[in-house]
């Protein structure tokens, strides 16, 4: 008798714990893609932004085809990119032509004087604050959820269910560097 | 910990109210009643605890065309701490420094500053001092404190009920005999004390949580520095509010009352030295 209730005990412990920790589980890797879907957001609404951007400056930089038409293309690789590397790459080149149009645009004070150019600017400075922001949250919940798959004892449930680590969203090397400034 | 606060909270009021019902003869009837007015209290603070705050202190809401810059950094802020919907975003219209939060939950919550603060400080630091802001409601500090301020109201008019039931209480004292004596002193000391008391839990939640806040936001924002240089500044200027409900200043993120140099304020100041906020965090 003594024994039999030792043992259900132990059971009724043991159901508990895996319920408790598989529940765990789905919510960390909910949390991952719902913060994916965040970035997805941010980078939509960026590239909603860009032809405004490029219609507000091409009468005044007639010189800086260059750099317009960079802004197209990388615009056009971030539609097209489907998964999480592919993303970070589209949306670190697109973050680097952007960066060189604001540049260039200090030779132009009448664009600096533009009201709406000015809100175009406030605007993707804010989208790309935003979309780093959600990288950093993104990137969290994917460590939280990596963490769980390979810790013991939630790495026994992760592998019975095939739960796969997720993807980091990483920053490519280049723009780790060092800016070289050239006179 | 935040509710263990609340239920403690709830007890006191619960048993001030049982005692008011003891001196009016019917102990049951003074539990029940302060019960149900207590949750339905709730309730209401729950739905519209927001705005009434807001309107405490004078914030008005912010205009999307004029105020961009600020909704944008609260919305991105957002994103960092993964709310699902950014707070609402409020401007005082005082030359002051200061800045509050508010809200039971992310979803439901609103931040205000003042627009001396907007005038004064640049990105950077406002996102230092949002990022304080918001971390105070992802903490949930913000829902307790709201319940807080709004229960300690009742807690100084039960008690207040309370003492006057004592002096002009109806003469049912002869016939309880000694038990009944004690009882009475016994409440008469808790209801000298329970204002008391309530104050104290707003001071325990505020002071330390205002630490936990500053480097919450550092984490979200990942720069103390912006928010040491916010604080610095704010230090340096004017930052009492004027003509706010005195009962919400634990809320901003520095005393909006002006620093009295007095033992007891003190003792009882809602707010840690700005001196040592600042060297933490320009520590981390």
């Amino acid at each position: 008798m003594f024994w039999t209730i030792i043992i259900i005990a132990v059971v009724i412990v043991f159901i508990g714990a895996f319920v408790g920790i598989y529940n765990n589980l789905i919510r960390k890797k909910n949390e991952v893609e719902n913060a994916w879907a965040q970035i997805d957001v941010q980078l939509k609404r960026r590239t909603d932004l860009i032809p405004n951007l490029i219609e507000t400056v091409k009468g005044y930089m007639k010189h800086e085809k260059e750099v317009l038409e960079n802004i197209t293309k990388a615009r056009a690789s971030l539609m097209k990119a489907e998964s999480v590397k592919e993303k970070a790459n589209a949306e670190n080149m697109l973050e680097s032509t952007l960066k060189s149009l604001f540049a260039v645009s200090e030779n132009y004070p009448d664009l600096k004087a533009n009201q709406n150019f000015l809100k175009l600017q406030e605007e993707l400075t804010s989208t790309e604050n935003k979309i780093s922001y959600a990288r950093q949250h993104y990137n969290d919940m994917v460590m939280f959820f990596n963490n769980k798959i390979e810790q013991f004892p939630s790495n026994m449930i992760a592998s019975l269910f095939h739960f796969k680590k997720k993807e980091l969203f990483e920053v490519e090397e280049a723009e780790k560097e060092p800016v070289k400034v050239q006179f | 910990m935040s509710y263990i606060v609340m239920v403690l909270f709830f007890l006191l009021i619960l048993g001030l109210g049982t005692l008011l019902g003891f001196v009016l003869n019917n102990a049951w009837a003074g539990a029940i009643i302060t019960g149900i007015i207590s949750f339905v209290y709730f309730l209401v603070i729950t739905m519209v605890g927001n705005s009434a705050m807001m309107n405490l202190g004078r914030a008005k809401p912010a205009d999307p065309q004029k105020h961009q810059e600020l909704i944008n950094i609260v919305e991105e802020l957002s994103i960092a701490a993964g709310f699902k919907k950014a707070p609402k975003v409020y401007i005082i219209e005082d030359e002051s420094l200061n800045a509050f939060a508010t809200g039971t939950k992310p979803e439901k919550s609103a931040v205000a500053v003042t627009s001396g603060l907007l005038k004064k400080l640049n990105r950077t630091e406002l996102e230092g001092v949002l990022s304080h802001e918001i971390s105070h409601i992802k903490n949930r500090d913000s829902m307790l404190m709201l319940y807080a301020i709004m229960f300690s109201g009742i807690v100084v008019i039960l008690s207040r009920m309370l003492i006057r039931g004592f002096i002009f209480g109806s003469g049912s004292r002869d016939n309880k005999g000694v038990a009944g004596v004690i009882l009475i002193i016994v409440g008469l000391v808790l209801a000298l004390l329970a204002p008391l008391f309530a104050l104290l839990i707003r001071l325990a939640v505020s002071r330390q949580r205002e630490y936990v806040a500053d480097a919450n936001g550092a984490i979200l924002t990942r720069y103390p520095d912006g928010l040491a240089d916010a604080l610095e500044k704010i230090k340096n200027e004017d930052h009492t509010v004027k003509n706010i409900e005195p009962s919400i200043s634990p809320l901003f993120i520095e005393n909006p009352l002006g620093n009295k140099k007095q033992f007891l304020s003190n003792l009882f100041s809602t707010h840690p030295p700005i001196d040592e906020r600042i060297r933490r965090l320009r520590e981390m």
